[in-house]
């Protein structure tokens, strides 16, 4: 079975344009379990009962932004080594350093075309 | 969402000129601002849910596409200054005739200015957004 069919990928963007032009990318990559939060709380209580092996995430949003989401992650044995990918409008130095230190596996720029989405997620998890 | 907060510019006297003060302006900046935030979310919603609906995407209008978001983002954050800076702002007030020229916007000079100084405007009747 290929990757891309065992692969479970969560979505977390508080902007629904945003939510849809990734999930529609992961479906052109072949990618189909995929679930969707729109905030960071309810990321973290989705993938409390039901575990994901990547989560590509917004950084900015209300209440808990990308960054706060991955160090709760990374503060829960049961979702410490899931893959994160952190989309972000600002690649400042500052931003990234912090995630690095947070344990953030790549990050991707807005605006960003399907095939960059495709490469970060491969440069975490793999060849699709 | 309604614009509510009409600004009467100070009733000029033959001889004098109208004004708007710098308080009222940036109130009245910010309901518009708020306004396009509200109209850019529902394009971002309604784009949500038609992204659900189509298979393919080309590579550029997928990154196109994206702007909405920092559209919205970009004009609720605005609007939040302005509001900030309306409540803030010191007391003065400034000409109706030269803000006028500077709004292109026909809605949004009569929306600002309340009707007044009209004749400094050109006028198009075509369409509901006339430009100068």
């Amino acid at each position: 079975m290929a990757l891309r069919d065992q692969l479970k990928t969560m979505v977390v963007d508080d902007m629904s344009t945003s939510r849809g032009l990734i999930t529609n990318a992961l479906d052109s990559f072949g990618l189909r379990n995929v679930a969707i939060a729109a905030d960071g709380q309810s990321a973290l209580q989705q993938l409390s009962t039901n575990p994901a092996h990547l989560v590509i995430s917004d950084y900015n949003m209300p209440g808990m932004d990308g960054l706060q989401l991955l160090h709760a992650l990374r503060n829960n044995a049961a979702t410490r080594n899931v893959g994160f990918l952190l989309i972000t409008g600002r690649a400042d130095r500052e931003i990234i350093d912090h995630g690095k230190k947070l344990g953030m596996n790549n990050f991707l720029k807005k605006p960003f075309e399907p095939a960059a989405l495709r490469a970060a997620i491969e440069a975490i998890v793999g060849r699709l | 969402m309604t614009r509510e907060h009409k600004i009467q510019p100070d009733a000029a006297t033959p001889g004098q000129e109208s004004h708007v003060s710098h308080r009222d302006l940036a109130h009245r900046l910010q309901e518009e601002l708020e306004f396009l935030a509200h109209l850019a979310q529902q394009i971002q919603f309604a784009l949500g849910s038609a992204l659900s609906e189509i298979t393919a995407i080309p590579p550029d209008i997928h990154r196109n596409l994206q702007a909405i978001d920092l559209l919205y983002q970009t004009l609720a954050e605005l609007s939040s200054v302005m509001g900030y800076l309306a409540n803030h702002v010191s007391d003065g007030e400034i000409p109706a005739a030269s803000l006028n020229r500077v709004i292109r916007l026909q809605h949004l000079a009569e929306n600002l200015l309340n009707g007044q100084d009209r004749q400094a405007r050109a006028t198009n009747e075509n369409g509901s957004i006339s430009w100068l």
